[in-house]
């Protein structure tokens, strides 16, 4: 495992960054998403330059458009390439969905029908970019609020079929399968239980914001909540211990704040 | 590498015309109706993802797609509130908004280069409120300095904040030695890209600073001055390092000197000042300018 099975640690977020700086305080490693970072002679590069010193720094892509059409873009790949190498990152990850097709950038991670003519498509893609890495990569699931009559696979099968075919690795997202359980009426314990666990490099936990017409939109923005709290405990009590990480990206409260969600999952794994 | 389906590329341009669908005014909100998306010439895209949404239920489909495209468009609100936080201040967020959708819409959908359109957005801008002046709640008529003196502020933070975070060529330094002292007067300045001098008819830097440090603290810490017009117009130089942006007030005399150091050297420099103001105080404020100016290291060939 890249990092080791107890790590915990928080996303690296600009409203963090001078409490985090002056304190560091006591955490195992940090995540940033890459895409920020892309220009390697902007000033942000003096923070993460300063803390790399003092914690592994992991990456995490929003934009390898892993499951769009046409070819992977290559200049993201090499600048992704750039910012693990400079940051010595263990290994590198980005989402199982498409995001931009020719001239139409979502800013968002977008799903597409589960169909098993598209799982050799997206696994060729996904080894591709771990070669061209030199390091794991572990691919994530996303949070959908949407799915199709089209798919001949459950969200979890393709998930599965595109790990294993591709021979790269599990960031599990446990929010992510509680949003979209809930959202899309499944059962997350089986997308749980059909996990190869021996592949799972990074869990992410994060909070969510349920609307009044009972939606739930993957916010980050608020405290995890009790029913993800309740499926990483599963995850912790059957399957053991895996680097985990704390996501607040909007509404970003304090870094204690952030530090205390952190820990709450170190207490949960040991209990 | 394999070969694509050839589904994938006909469902991808399909969901992305869902998804970049300009929002709908209604009852004073910006809402996402996927119904009215139909209507407008969408069909076959939604018809396609609405055919293909488990159950067939249109009111699934319905709520997950809305949601997508209000994520596509907010996620632009933001960006941009975060770029033109004065401008958004002083027109309020909800017409902010609209104007953004409008700027976006009438590109054409599918024409927006999204980083093209951003570094216009201010000459947009500009043309965009001539337009619907009578929408905002600021009256154009009297209040139109006051909102372009704003854009003039945002657009000078984010220039600044562009050109340090590209950080362009450093020209090796040359510090000034006793011995070239003499010479001190042809030297030709050359300021850093990170400051700039602005001047100002209401207290707008000190609310530019409250809310972008508010935003990067979150918007329930948020402290906003009220809005004042000056008695007379204020000068200020505009500095950012690192991520820490700054606004010192300046003599009227100094802005001009300073300003004027960028264009022409020290020695003329002086004698456009002195010739501007005729105070024989400032022959004796110079040289505590340019101490000053060195002190805050503006110049990039004249280092503390």
């Amino acid at each position: 495992m890249p990092l080791p099975s107890s790590s915990l640690g928080i996303g690296l977020r600009v409203p963090l960054l001078k409490e985090l700086i002056s304190t560091l305080p006591k955490l195992d490693f940090l995540e940033v998403i890459a895409e920020n970072y892309f220009d390697q002679r902007s000033f942000a590069w003096r923070w993460l330059d300063e803390l790399k010193e003092h914690y592994p720094i992991v990456v995490h892509s929003v934009g390898s458009n892993l499951l769009g059409s046409g070819k992977l873009n290559d200049d993201h790949l090499q600048k992704l390439k750039a910012v693990a190498d400079r940051l010595n990152s263990p290994l590198v990850s980005d989402h199982l969905c498409w995001s931009s097709i020719d001239q139409f950038h979502s800013y968002d991670l977008l799903p597409v029908p589960h169909k098993e003519d598209l799982v050799l498509y997206a696994a060729d893609r996904a080894k591709h970019i771990q070669d061209c890495l030199q390091r794991p990569f572990a691919i994530e699931n996303l949070s959908s609020y949407l799915q199709f009559t089209e798919s001949d696979l459950t969200e979890w099968e393709f998930y599965n079929a595109v790990v294993k075919e591709s021979q790269c690795h599990y960031l599990l997202d446990i929010n992510n399968i509680f949003v979209s359980s809930h959202n899309l009426e499944f059962d997350a314990s089986r997308y749980l239980e059909s996990i190869d666990y021996s592949l799972v490099v990074q869990i992410h936990l994060a909070g969510h914001e349920q609307l009044e017409n009972n939606f739930i939109v993957d916010t980050h923005d608020s405290p995890i909540r009790k029913e993800v709290w309740d499926l990483f405990d599963w995850v912790c009590m059957q399957k053991g211990n895996f680097p985990t990480l704390i996501e607040w990206d909007d509404k970003i409260p304090n870094l204690g704040t952030v530090l205390c969600e952190m820990n709450k999952a170190g207490t949960r794994r040991a209990t | 590498m394999k070969s694509e389906p050839l589904w994938l590329r006909g469902f991808q341009k399909d969901f992305s015309k869902i998804v970049e669908a300009p929002l709908l005014e209604q009852n004073g909100t910006l809402n996402s109706e996927i119904e009215s998306i139909v209507e407008n010439n969408f069909f076959e895209a939604a018809k396609r993802v609405e055919l293909s949404s488990k159950r067939n239920t249109f009111c699934r489909f319905k709520r997950g797609a809305e949601q997508y495209n209000r994520q596509f468009w907010f996620r632009i609100f933001t960006v941009l509130q975060t770029d033109f936080p004065l401008v958004c201040h002083i027109i309020g967020y909800w017409h902010f908004n609209k104007l953004i959708l409008d700027v976006f819409a009438n590109c054409g959908r599918n024409n927006v280069q999204f980083p093209e359109a951003v570094n216009n957005l201010w000459s947009v801008f500009v043309e965009a409120i001539r337009q619907r002046n009578s929408q905002l709640k600021i009256d154009f008529e009297t209040d139109s300095k006051l909102f372009f003196e704003a854009l003039d502020l945002d657009a000078a933070f984010l220039k600044l904040l562009w050109t340090v975070q590209d950080n362009k060529t450093i020209l090796k330094t040359w510090s000034l030695h006793s011995s070239e002292e003499d010479a001190l007067e042809r030297i030709q300045l050359v300021a850093h890209e990170n400051w700039v001098v602005v001047s100002e008819n209401w207290n707008l830097c000190h609310i530019a600073h409250s809310l972008r440090e508010s935003g990067s603290s979150g918007r329930d810490e948020l402290r906003i001055p009220s809005l004042k017009r000056e008695a007379e117009p204020c000068f200020r130089l505009l500095r950012i390092e690192g991520a820490t942006t700054t606004s010192l007030p300046l003599d009227k005399g100094c802005a001009f000197f300073l300003n004027a150091l960028r264009r022409e050297n020290i020695g003329n420099a002086i004698d456009s000042t002195l010739s501007e103001f005729e105070d024989a105080d400032f022959e004796a404020s110079i040289a505590k300018w340019i101490q000053e100016s060195v002190r805050l290291n503006l110049w990039r060939n004249l280092t503390p």
